[in-house]
């Protein structure tokens, strides 16, 4: 089940004070238009004084991912709330698409800190161009030129309790 | 100086274990990380995709001049230059599977 990135974009509802209100356009990561349109509105309210009930969304759009099969590095900033406090972090995904960048995080984040979604505000994602601009280690040992490595000592599954030989590592 | 012979390597010929293409050959095309790669067959009509290592098999077969994350046109002008697919076909191992789905089939 994979995330989607959304375009939301959505308003206050007119007034007779204020009979055009200015509208505002937000890039969501969620796993269906519901979610998305959800935390659109969750994201405006803490930025301005809008609610869904006196708010509409005006449209909503899925954003595909320009180049799918293209390996890209992402940093993604963030800022999650803990048992005793609310962090800044900054990660890196190696990933296909910011869809999967993001849903790499959740998970990630959720193995790591035990921060669940709703702990966890995506502030920005951004695709990493030059490779100098990687910061951690753990993507850097993958941009190493001729990168090879081998399958040590595979073990796959055995479809009976008994075999003629010894099964073969590699 | 390695013990091993198989490398996860850009160019490595594999043979996919599981999915719609199963059994089919494909070459590594770049390393996204230390569980998935870009695999792509032009010639054996595997599309090109991310493929993890555990439904893969490496074979002893690699192309040597393949840069990294070269599109599915350069591979398929690779293979036809180092003539991969008929050295894969002609191995024992290639062998031995088509004669086991021979066999099945009777």
């Amino acid at each position: 089940m994979g995330l989607q990135e959304y375009q939301i974009v959505g308003r206050h509802l007119p007034t007779e004070s204020e009979p055009n209100p200015k509208i505002y356009r937000m890039r969501i990561f969620a796993p269906n238009e519901v979610v998305a349109k959800s935390r659109f509105w969750y994201f405006l309210r803490q930025l301005k004084k809008v609610k869904k009930a006196n708010g509409e969304i005006i449209g909503v759009n899925i954003i595909h991912e320009k180049k799918p099969l293209k390996v890209k590095n992402f940093g993604v900033w963030i800022r999650y709330d803990s048992r005793s406090g609310t962090h800044n972090m900054y990660k890196e995904y190696r990933e296909l698409t910011r869809a999967d960048a993001v849903k790499s995080l959740y998970q990630d984040m959720a193995a790591r800190h035990r921060a669940r979604f709703r702990s966890i505000h995506i502030l920005r994602v951004v695709e990493i161009e030059k490779t100098e601009d990687v910061r951690r280690p753990y993507i850097k040992q993958l941009l190493v030129p001729d990168l090879k490595f081998p399958l040590p000592h595979r073990v796959s599954k055995f479809r009976s309790t008994f075999a003629a030989h010894r099964p073969a590592t590699f | 100086d390695s013990n091993f012979k198989r490398f996860v390597q850009v160019g490595r010929v594999v043979i996919l274990k599981s999915g719609p293409y199963a059994g089919k050959i494909a070459v590594i095309a770049e390393i996204i990380d230390h569980n998935r790669a870009i695999i792509d067959g032009p010639s054996t009509s595997v599309p090109r995709q991310s493929f993890p290592y555990r439904h893969l098999t490496l074979t002893p077969l690699a192309l040597t001049k393949l840069p990294r994350a070269a599109s599915s046109g350069v591979i398929k002008k690779q293979l036809e230059k180092e003539a991969t697919i008929e050295k894969w076909d002609k191995s024992a191992w290639a062998q031995k599977r088509a004669q086991v789905e021979r066999r099945r089939k009777l």
